[in-house]
C-alpha cells in the first residue's frame, strides 16, 4: 500500500468514524468494501459521510438507552476487545510472580472465569483468533491453581496442561477452516505457538553452554520436581498473544480475510453473493 | 409500516426489496443490481441506511456467514408480502396516471 493508497485509507476509516459505534460495528466492514472498490470514490465517501452524519445526529437525539444496557454494547467493540485480550494476557503474566509469594488464589480463579466467558462469546462470534488466545489464556492460568492450593512445586500440572493446550489447539483448527482468509496464517500461528517455547528454551540452554541444549526443554517438562520453571505459561501465553495477533493481521491482508472494524483493510468484495 | 415512512431511505429501499426479489445478494450486487435497474448506483451510506432500516423492519435478513465483508441479504416472508403490496400500489399509480395522460 503506497503513501496515497494510506491516505484513502484513513480517509474511509475517518468518515466511517462518523456513524454511532453500533451501526459501526454492524455495517462497517461491508460499507468499507464497497468504497475500496468503488468506481465513484469521491461521490461514495461523500455518500457515507452525509448518511453517517445523519445517523449520528438522530442517535445522539434518540432517546438514550437503558441503564441495564451491557457496558459490552456501550464500548467501541475495539477497545473492548484489545481491553479484556491484555487485561487477561498481564493477569496470566502477573501469577507465577503474585503465586510465588502468599498466593492468592483469587487472580487464577479470576483468571479462568474471564478466559472462559470470553473465549465461550468469541467461539459463538466465530472469532477464531481472539478465541484462540483466549483459550490459550484459560489454559495456561489453572496450573496455578493447585499451587496456589497445595503450595506444589511439581512440574506436573504444567506437562498436562501442556498437552491439554496441544489438544484444544487441534480442536480450534476446525474452526479456523470456516474462515478461508484465515486458515493458512492461522495454522501458521498454531505450529509455532507449539514449536517456539522449545526453540526459545534451546536458544537459552545453548547460550548457558549446555551440551544437547534442543532436548532441554523435554527434559525440563518431565523434570519430577523444578520449581524454577513456572515462567513456561507465561511464555506460552506471550508467544500466542503475539504470534496470533501477527496471523490475524496477515489474514486480513489476505484475500478474502475478515475486517471486524473500520481502519482495517482488506480486498474489495466481488459482485457475486456468496 | 409502509415504505413511505421511511422518509429519504424509502425509494432506496423499495429498490434493495426489489433486488432481493429473485434471491439473496450482498451489497455489491445489490449495487450491480439497482444499476442495472435504475441507471443510477446507490452509494454505500444511502444502501446500508435502507438495508438498516429494512432489517429493523424484519422485511430482509442476513445470511449466515463468515465473511463479515460480503454479508448476503434475502427477503422475509413478510418483506416479500410489502414489497407485492408496495409494487401493487404503484402499478395502480402508474396505471392510472398513465389513463389520465391518455384522456387528456
Amino acid at each position: 500500500m503506497n503513501a496515497r493508497e494510506r491516505r484513502i485509507d484513513r480517509l474511509r476509516t475517518l468518515v466511517l468514524l462518523l456513524y454511532p459505534a453500533g451501526l459501526r460495528h454492524r455495517y462497517g466492514p461491508e460499507i468499507r468494501a464497497l468504497l475500496e472498490d468503488s468506481p465513484t470514490p469521491v461521490r461514495d465517501l461523500a455518500d457515507v459521510a452525509r448518511t453517517g452524519a445523519r445517523e449520528r445526529v438522530a442517535a445522539a437525539l434518540s432517546p438514550r438507552p437503558p441503564r441495564h444496557r451491557p457496558l459490552r454494547d456501550r464500548l467501541p467493540y475495539r477497545v473492548w476487545r484489545w481491553s479484556v485480550a491484555l487485561t487477561a494476557m498481564i493477569a496470566a503474566l502477573a501469577a507465577p510472580w503474585a503465586l510465588s509469594g502468599t498466593a492468592p488464589w483469587a487472580a487464577p480463579a479470576a483468571g479462568i472465569a474471564i478466559g472462559l466467558m470470553f473465549t465461550y462469546r468469541e467461539a459463538a462470534k466465530r472469532r477464531p483468533a481472539l478465541t484462540l488466545v483466549l483459550m490459550t489464556l484459560t489454559l495456561h492460568v489453572p496450573p496455578y491453581v493447585p499451587k496456589a492450593l497445595s503450595d506444589a512445586t511439581a512440574r506436573t500440572p504444567d506437562v498436562i496442561v501442556t498437552i491439554v493446550f496441544g489438544v484444544a489447539l487441534t480442536l480450534v483448527v476446525p474452526l479456523l477452516r470456516r474462515r478461508p482468509g484465515h486458515r493458512t496464517p492461522m495454522a501458521a500461528g498454531v505450529v509455532a505457538v507449539l514449536a517456539l517455547p522449545p526453540a526459545a528454551t534451546a536458544l537459552f540452554a545453548s547460550m548457558g553452554g549446555l551440551a544437547r541444549p534442543w532436548s532441554s526443554y523435554w527434559l525440563a517438562m518431565s523434570s519430577p520436581a523444578s520449581g524454577a520453571l513456572t515462567y513456561y505459561p507465561a511464555l506460552y501465553t506471550c508467544c500466542a498473544f503475539v504470534l496470533l495477533a501477527a496471523a490475524a493481521a496477515e489474514a486480513r491482508r489476505a484475500p478474502g480475510g475478515h475486517v471486524t472494524a473500520p481502519g482495517e483493510s482488506s480486498p474489495p468484495p466481488a459482485g457475486a453473493p456468496a | 409500516m409502509a415504505l413511505s415512512e421511511l422518509g429519504r431511505f424509502s425509494e432506496p429501499a423499495l429498490l434493495v426489496l426489489i433486488s432481493l426479489a429473485d434471491g439473496p445478494k450482498h451489497g455489491y450486487a445489490m449495487q450491480d443490481d439497482i444499476a442495472a435497474l435504475t441507471g443510477g448506483r446507490p452509494g454505500p451510506g444511502t444502501l446500508y441506511g435502507a438495508v438498516r432500516r429494512l432489517e429493523d423492519l424484519g422485511l430482509i435478513t442476513p445470511h449466515e456467514t463468515d465473511d463479515s465483508r460480503r454479508r448476503p441479504y434475502e427477503l422475509t416472508p413478510r418483506g416479500r408480502g410489502q414489497l407485492q403490496a408496495e409494487l401493487e400500489r404503484l402499478r395502480s399509480v402508474a396505471h392510472t396516471g398513465l389513463r389520465r395522460l391518455a384522456t387528456a
